[in-house]
């Protein structure tokens, strides 16, 4: 393989721009053309031929499994350019009912990770960096933050300290009733199954009321295709206790209501994938959820395709991991079936008598072999390379990596679930760019203070998800809080 | 010798003898100016800065928890206005003597000495009181006032206080800077053609590779070949043209390297015509932005995820102090371009434009190493305003020169230059728009005065709240972006490119090297 010259710039960067213009029937064979593979390696097997059979970027270079993917133009948006408005509307066009169940999913995820990082900034910048001059208000903020990430006692002090703090119940009360529901939401038995509970607090403030109606009957089937957001933000301001400026905020339990209302437009969608469905979205649950899915008996093509798991069963072993205390015997018991778990059971080593831990360098050899693998039988089966390959075992690598991490945190190994979720990112370049684990790793970096790292995948979804930026209303005051806080530094070039 | 040729054939560069068993060889936009990290004025500097010294505290690039290598343990003092450390033992500068507390003393008071010209100093001037040694493992240091966060105030290389002979009045043009002495993982020496970093065993570093040589990066393309026949291993800043193709080659890895970077046009208010706000605005509206990302950076307009994002002011986007309310200008608008530079007085005859009978022409410069992530942006600028119809002669500038007359704002001679500020977490501009004075402006290109301007820029540093500092800076932001001091451009992404034989090769944002010790290599 040559590299091309500069003028030939277009050249070089066609076979990643092309799948992602393509649209249509001819969608994923629209790339013809000259060959970019890298020189032939020997393949490493990690995965069982009939493992790497089940994978769908193996099972997809057979022309009448991909016909149902090709008959619309949403999936290519959805898998190819992760376009979540435009894959509604092609589906909602064609009345496709498995893709809208399949878009109304990922939404709901994502939106739940974006709740996670208001959720992560607002607990970090009005509690552990709480400063004198934050008005009483943000103790509501952050009994709402503190509900989701599931820790009802501390958000029921919150709650308490924000009446405390001279809140005004006029002026402010539907913050005070939305905060005060969230806050003992665990007490009176409502999980996130029981949001409407959440959802008829949230439809008094103007910022949710445009989208659930008056009606305590959510209209779930009137937000099918549609991505509904908010009329206005910030939903709450007021002055710093210094009269010095304004402070703005958006509770992170809107966003868990734009979460629940795509859950439930998936489920609306998708009548007969309501099972797959909430198995899927197991493994994005917020803290406060319970874990009530229970395994499938099948799963369908359309929650596999272009998704981060290889296979459907793959759902079923991450998310068991979710649930976990044992890390290692998931994996064991999942690996015959899962091409996720048989990747990643040989990472779990342990020495003498310790406790098995990942080994992340095993990881990258892993998803290294299961790209070479699925690569290598993906041109067995075609006959040749073909320019539509790429995005598939490009994004069957990231899998494995995405899986690692979830298998770290499930092993109780922060530090190590971080550097895997990074590799990650490393690799999610084009198609493999999938906004959900992106939010997910902004979500932890919230978490962790790190404002600048969590602060541009979030930007990058602002203008694709509607009323996505209530996250950025505390990521940005965390942000010039700590900067303001940090040692000097002069620009340099 | 495969390899050498490659490297000289790629690279143009000797091959030096410089790569042993296990080194690795890597390309920088540029050669660092100085060692001393008193004297930083480039990214480059301080990449090469993270790896020969330790900073007191640094921010872990997994999970952002504060670290030292060199503290064992702290508490407070004084009420809050003092931190007492105690410093691990057995710690050794490269050159063998022992680190002790009176080399933290030692750099605290550098810092503070006001014959040390640095404006790296002059930040800690605000915020450091003085130190005072406790024996030879405890530091006390003390701050001008009580901090929620003091630790992390305190991200400072440490010097050595024995290689200066215990003057605290530490000047940028010592041997040191070329040849510096640190207690970090390598120990550097910088050559003509490049730096040389080799391993120091220490109690508290333990890199596994023996040796690193950083060489100057040019030619984007040569730099991409020149990792795929392995004669490097690493580049830390890949051009956006040929990411993709890096993304795609098994044996190579793209590689997120979190860094604010954004890139301008700085315009010489005190010089005719663009000292009228007027002709810079009508100079605002004749680029035309989407061409020159798309021919300099390879960005289709429209393009997602694009790694360039065009800005209306001072910061990125993503920022909480961009002024979202102010719109970027994507494309040119000549119709408006006319009618202002009219306004402004100037007159257009046979397709050229003059002011007072004489033809405009336009001395335009651009920092060399930035031809590398944009080719050729430098010609591009020049070809549209000469198509909008003013003379140009067009430059191509040095680092040292950068350093010596652009920073220092003695560059009189020209009208504008193409440059970029990079930024970590903290992203104060005030040394680039505050009227030159003492330990102000000290980054003012071309001296831009304006009392509206100073007045917000210390609106932002006496801040009491959050909020007021970010009020502040939208107000600068809505202020500069019709002033025009600098015609904003974009925000570039940096990514580097890694050879997949280097391994947990985590870069940490901004720094780039703080945990080198754990990268290894299987070449």
């Amino acid at each position: 393989m040559r590299l091309r010259p500069l003028g030939d710039q277009a050249l070089i960067r066609r076979l990643v721009i092309c799948a992602a213009v393509a649209s249509g029937p001819a969608a994923f064979v629209a790339c013809g053309g000259g060959s970019n593979e890298p020189e032939e390696k020997p393949i490493p097997t990690v995965l069982t031929p009939e493992l790497l059979a089940s994978t769908w970027a193996v099972r997809m270079v057979d022309a009448a499994t991909r016909a149902p993917f090709e008959a619309n133009p949403g999936w290519a948006e959805l898998v190819i350019r992760r376009d979540y408005p435009a894959a509604l509307s092609a589906f909602s066009s064609g009345n496709v009912e498995k893709g809208l169940g399949r878009v109304h999913m990922e939404l709901a995820a994502a939106y739940r990770q974006a709740t996670l990082i208001n959720a992560a900034a607002t607990e970090n910048v009005f509690g552990r960096d709480r400063r004198d001059e934050d008005p009483a208000f943000t103790h509501c903020l952050r009994a709402v933050a503190e509900a989701i990430t599931a820790k009802p006692d501390v958000s029921q002090a919150s709650y308490e300290a924000c009446k405390g703090e001279g809140f005004r119940a006029v002026e402010d009360g539907d913050l005070a009733a939305e905060a005060k529901a969230w806050a003992w939401s665990e007490a009176t038995g409502e999980d996130l199954s029981g949001i409407n509970g959440h959802l008829a607090a949230l439809k008094a403030s103007s910022g949710t009321a445009a989208f659930f109606g008056d009606s305590t009957d959510t209209p779930w089937n009137e937000i099918v295709g549609t991505m509904p957001g908010f009329d206005v933000l910030p939903h709450f301001s007021g002055p710093d206790r210094l009269n010095e400026g304004t402070v703005e905020g958006v509770h992170a339990g809107s966003l868990a209501a734009l979460a629940e209302a795509h859950r439930q437009a998936a489920l609306s969608a998708w009548p007969d994938g309501a099972a797959q469905i909430s198995a899927a979205l197991e493994i994005w649950r917020l803290p406060l959820e319970d874990s009530t899915f229970s395994i499938p008996d099948v799963w369908d093509d359309a929650l596999v395709f272009g998704s981060s798991v290889l296979a459907g069963p793959d759902y079923a072993y991450l998310a068991e991991l979710s649930r976990t205390d044992d890390a290692k015997l998931t994996t064991e018991n999942a690996r015959t079936n899962s091409p996720l778990a048989a990747a990643l059971a040989p990472c779990l080593k342990s020495e003498a008598e310790s406790s098995p831990t990942v080994d992340v360098e095993c990881v990258v050899d892993a998803a290294a072999g299961v790209h070479a693998q699925v690569r290598a039988e993906m041109v067995a089966r075609a006959g040749e390379p073909e320019d539509y390959h790429r995005a598939f075992y490009d994004l069957a690598r990231v899998s494995v990596l995405r899986a690692a991490a979830d298998l770290a945190a499930a092993n109780g190994e922060e530090l190590t679930m971080g550097r895997l979720r990074i590799l990650a990112l490393e690799r999610s370049t084009g198609p493999a760019a999938d906004p959900v684990p992106l939010l997910q790793l902004a979500a932890w970096d919230a978490g962790n203070r790190n404002v600048v790292r969590a602060q541009e995948p979030l930007h990058g979804q602002v203008g694709h998800l509607p009323g996505v930026e209530a996250a950025r209303y505390p990521l940005d005051s965390l942000h010039v809080r700590l900067s303001r806080e940090s040692g000097p530094a002069v620009p340099v070039h | 010798m495969g390899r050498r040729r490659h490297l000289l054939i790629a690279g143009g560069l000797t091959a030096a003898a410089l790569s042993t068993g296990g080194s690795l060889t890597y390309y920088d936009e540029t050669l660092p100016t100085t060692l001393n990290p008193l004297y930083a004025s480039s990214m480059v500097d301080f990449r090469s800065q993270e790896l020969i010294f330790d900073r007191l505290w640094f921010n872990s690039s997994i999970n952002n928890e504060l670290e030292s290598r060199v503290v064992d343990s702290w508490e407070m003092a004084d009420g809050g206005r003092a931190i007492r450390l105690t410093l691990k033992s057995s710690i050794k500068w490269h050159d063998g003597k022992p680190f002790t507390s009176k080399d933290i003393c030692f750099t605290v008071q550098a810092m503070l000495d006001p014959g040390t010209p640095s404006p790296i100093a002059e930040g800690y001037r605000d915020i450091l009181a003085g130190c005072k040694t406790e024996g030879n493992s405890v530091a006390k240091v003390t701050f001008k006032k009580v901090f929620h966060n003091p630790r992390q105030r305190l991200g400072f290389a440490v010097l050595p206080r024995h290689a200066f002979r215990n003057n605290t009045r530490i000047s940028p043009d010592l041997e040191f800077s070329a040849r510096p002495i640190g207690t970090g993982a390598m120990k550097g020496s910088r050559g003509t053609r490049g730096v040389v970093f080799s391993a120091v065993e220490n109690p508290h570093h333990r890199a596994k590779i023996p040796q690193l040589q950083m060489q100057e990066g040019n030619d984007p393309l040569l730099q991409v070949r020149a990792i795929m026949n392995n004669a490097v291993q690493g580049i830390i800043a890949v051009s956006p043209p040929y990411r993709a193709e890096i993304s795609a080659r098994d044996e190579l890895a793209l590689k997120s390297y979190d860094l604010r970077s954004w890139w301008f046009i700085a315009l010489n208010t005190a010089k005719a015509p663009l000292n009228n706000a007027k002709v810079r605005q009508a100079l605002d509206y004749i680029l035309d932005r989407n061409e020159l990302r798309e021919k300099s950076i390879g960005v289709k307009p429209g393009e997602r995820n694009s790694p360039c994002e065009f800005i209306s002011g001072p910061f990125v986007q993503s920022s909480p102090y961009y002024n979202r309310q102010v719109p970027t200008k994507d494309r040119s608008d000549m119709a408006k371009a006319s009618a202002l530079l009219t306004e402004a007085g100037l007159k257009k005859t046979g397709g050229t434009w003059s002011s007072r009978g004489a033809a405009v022409n336009f001395r335009l410069g651009m920092l060399k190493s930035m031809n590398t992530e944009a080719p050729d942006l430098l010609e591009y600028v020049g070809n549209q305003f000469g198509a909008a119809g003013f003379g140009r002669q067009s430059f191509k500038i040095s680092t040292d020169e950068w350093n010596r007359e652009m920073l220092t704002g003695k560059a009189k001679n020209y009208d504008m230059l193409i440059g970029k500020w990079s930024f970590g977490q903290v992203e104060d501009v005030n040394d680039l728009f505050n009227t030159r004075k003492t330990g102000k402006g000290t980054r003012n290109i071309f001296n831009y005065s304006r009392a509206d301007v100073d007045k917000l820029l210390d609106n932002y540093d006496r801040a009491k709240t959050d909020t007021a500092a970010k009020d502040a800076y939208h107000k600068l932001h809505a202020y500069l972006a019709d002033d025009l001091p600098y015609l904003f451009l974009w925000k570039l992404d940096t990514k580097s490119a890694w050879r997949t034989e280097v391994k947990s090769n985590t870069i940490s944002p901004y720094f780039y090297f703080t945990e080198f010790d754990s990268w290894k290599y299987d070449g």
